[in-house]
């Protein structure tokens, strides 16, 4: 929103930048229940020395007395740290709002349904094949199907605006209107 | 055919939009709409952040020392915010 004034061009007005982050990316652990190909922390085994819940806690404390309006939690599949819902609950009590990507294997039809409930949790399902013999063979047998349930479970639920997380690969972007029709499936419906 | 922001009229900040200061003026960051704006100036924030106690956007346009030659462009500003859905009428009555 711009007010013209004596100081109008960008590079002074951004000369001395900002406060704090508007946003940060947080990886929450290494820990996965996957071993994909391409993964770029990577992820499997648990860092020993991952921060323990009070210390997230804390970090959470942090980010809000910064004003850092969200956080987007990746890893390591976040999803597997027994906090992991605490700690989304947490944050967004303390307003920092979450968006946490994920290969949707502890998306259950009950964390869905908790997950629509609330208003500022954003997510987003890893994909990197639209069918099965695409994806599975960069993200592991079985993932397709994991991440489709986790989609299913969340359209269910009236979660709608989940984003479908694609890394593009020269097996994969010939998928393209494949992947749009899988987004369209489990998209806002128009009923 | 979008009508002219009417000045006399109360608006206030969303209770979803979180606003933080900024050298250059503020950040304004939408919760429900994960939408960001930037307030390009100190004043312009010094105006929202009027917004509450005043009975018109004319109010807390004077109590922020917005003079009126200048009113023309806050009215703008508040009109592009209330598009965007950080500010929203207020409801009582």
């Amino acid at each position: 929103v711009s007010v013209t004034s004596k100081a109008g061009r960008l590079v002074d007005q951004f000369e001395t930048g900002l406060d704090a982050p508007i946003c940060l990316t947080w990886e929450l652990t290494y820990a996965c229940n996957l071993a994909c190909v391409h993964c770029l922390s990577s992820s499997g085994r648990r860092d020993p020395n991952e921060l323990s819940t009070a210390e997230c806690m804390a970090v959470i404390d942090e980010l809000q007395r910064m004003q850092v309006f969200y956080v987007n939690i990746g890893g390591g599949e976040p999803t597997v740290r027994r906090d992991f819902w605490e700690l989304v609950d947490y944050a967004t009590a303390h307003d920092v709002g979450v968006k946490f990507s994920t290969n949707g294997s502890r998306i259950t039809p009950q964390v869905a349904a908790r997950l629509a409930a609330g208003d500022y949790v954003d997510v987003q399902v890893s994909l990197d094949g639209a069918t099965a013999e695409v994806n599975d063979a960069v993200r592991g047998v079985g993932s397709y199907a994991t991440a489709l349930q986790a989609m299913e479970h969340l359209s269910a639920a009236g979660f709608a605006g989940f984003k479908v997380s694609v890394v593009v690969t020269r097996e994969n972007v010939p998928q393209l209107d494949a992947f749009k029709a899988i987004a369209d499936r489990y998209g806002p419906s128009s009923a | 055919v979008e009508t002219p922001f009417d000045i006399d009229r109360q608006f206030v900040l969303h209770e979803q939009v979180a606003l933080r200061p900024e050298p250059f003026g503020a950040l304004a960051y939408h919760f429900g709409t994960r939408r960001l704006s930037f307030l390009k100036s100190r004043k312009l924030l010094a105006v929202v952040q009027h917004l509450d106690a005043e009975r018109t956007c004319r109010d807390a346009c004077k109590a922020a020392g917005v003079d009126d030659a200048e009113l023309p462009q806050y009215a703008l500003a508040l009109a592009t915010l209330t598009r965007s859905g950080m500010l929203r009428q207020r409801t009582e009555p």
